[in-house]
């Protein structure tokens, strides 16, 4: 009796155990953070890793609160430039992370110099930005080689972090700012697997990044970019969206989506968006340089005289110079331009 | 007066810059105006004064058009 008694006790530790582990879970946060990249990896056993905080002290700072974090195990700052680490030090000193990461290229900002000072005060442990591995729990992190970092334009952008999570059969890859000059790089090194389910584009979707070569090698079927409404420097490029695009990746940006949340067990995964669940916003994606009258007269209130309208204003002044001017296209004004832009068009010139 | 700004990053057709304050401000500067060999991580030293003589001058001329503009006008009610 007393053995069936231990047998029975044993069975159901081992259920209940299995229990506790099928419902381990990931939560990966990219935070609408403006023009800028911060993400935070939460797992259900309650492991914290964050890359990047974005420019903006108050607004990461809230996001912690919010997401209840008080303590780090992994920080990654993937590159010095401001968008990616202003507030580090506040983060820091909150949370005093077990690890730290950064490429170790000096740069000249405040920004930087609180980071790294934080780093020192406090006692957290720097890790070098070369090619390893980092375990925290069932998360493998693999840390890819940099290469030769002098050929870089930008030598902060190219030479980010770039680090791949590894849960269970999930996997996701940080980029930071990287350019082409690295991804073709990276996209050449043979004994590494870039392979992922989802990517963190490059460098907020700049025309200067995304290589084909390199999207084939990572072969991503959810693509994240992190940029800001309106931004001044034209993120995301139209030619990244529609490279992306053609290749069939589904597409969400933080300026349109808001916080982007992926929920993983390890098998399967979802994306849960904050702003319009199911749009398909990179299908409206319209080159007005580029297309066709079939193409114009998919846009709301264009029949095809003013399709002809456009193509003919658009070969007496060479081309559009940016996307509004085709606001001076007879038949079209500020009406349908808002129009659009509320449906979710994304109209460029390049 | 001579400011300090460090160029933290380029994007495309601005350089964006840091200023030195408690709580820095992060903008955009044009790139085609400051030297070629500004790189990021450049120190830039800004030597700003006021140029007194061109803003009276703009000034002047500005109001020499307003007035021209304002002779016309007789004064009274508006009827339209």
């Amino acid at each position: 009796m007393k053995k069936l008694l231990i047998v029975l006790i044993l069975v159901f530790l081992l259920c209940f155990t299995g229990i506790l582990i099928a419902q381990e879970n990931l939560q990966i946060y990219f935070l609408d953070v403006g023009q800028g990249d911060a993400s935070v990896i939460i797992s259900s056993s309650g492991q914290v890793v964050m890359i990047d905080s974005g420019p903006d002290e108050k607004l990461i700072l809230n996001y912690l609160k919010k997401l209840n974090i008080s303590q780090i195990d992994l920080l990654v700052a993937t590159h010095a430039h401001a968008d990616h680490i202003t507030g580090m030090d506040k983060i820091i000193a909150k949370c005093k992370p077990r690890a730290f990461m950064d490429p170790g290229i000096p740069h000249t900002t405040l920004a930087y110099l609180r980071m790294i000072n934080a780093i020192e005060k406090y006692n957290v442990k720097y890790y070098q930005n070369i090619a390893r591995k980092i375990q925290l729990g069932l998360m493998n992190f693999t840390v890819f080689p940099n290469g030769n970092p002098k050929i870089y334009v930008s030598e902060l952008n190219n030479n980010s972090v770039v680090i791949k999570l590894e849960y269970k059969n999930f996997s996701c890859l940080y980029t930071g700012d990287i350019e082409s000059g690295r991804e073709n790089q990276l996209a050449k090194i043979s004994n590494i697997n870039l392979e992922s389910d989802i990517i963190k584009i490059p460098h907020h979707g700049s025309s200067t990044s995304s290589n084909l070569s390199f999207i084939k090698k990572v072969n991503p079927k959810v693509a994240i970019i992190s940029c800001g409404q309106n931004n001044s420097y034209g993120h995301p490029s139209i030619k990244t969206l529609e490279r992306l695009e053609k290749n069939g990746i589904d597409i969400y940006r933080t300026d349109i989506n808001g916080t982007i949340l992926i929920n993983t067990d390890g098998y399967n995964y979802e994306v849960i968006v904050e702003k319009s669940p199911n749009l398909k916003i990179s299908k409206k994606v319209i080159n007005i340089n580029l297309a066709t009258l079939e193409d114009f007269v998919q846009l709301l209130g264009i029949d095809e005289m003013i399709a002809n309208n456009i193509l003919l204003y658009r070969s007496l002044n060479k081309g559009f110079k940016y996307p509004e001017e085709i606001k001076m296209v007879l038949g079209i004004g500020i009406w349908e331009w808002e129009e659009w832009k509320e449906e979710g068009w994304i109209i460029g010139v390049k | 007066m001579i400011i300090k700004l460090i160029i933290d990053r380029f994007e495309g057709k601005y350089a964006i810059l840091e200023s030195q304050d408690k709580d820095p401000i992060i903008f955009n500067f044009p790139r085609h105006l400051l030297p070629q060999e500004a790189k990021e991580s450049s120190v830039l030293r800004f030597n700003i004064d006021i140029d007194e003589k061109e803003t009276t001058r703009r000034r002047n001329k500005i109001v020499e058009k307003l007035n021209r503009l304002k002779k016309n006008d007789q004064g009274g009610d508006i009827q339209l």
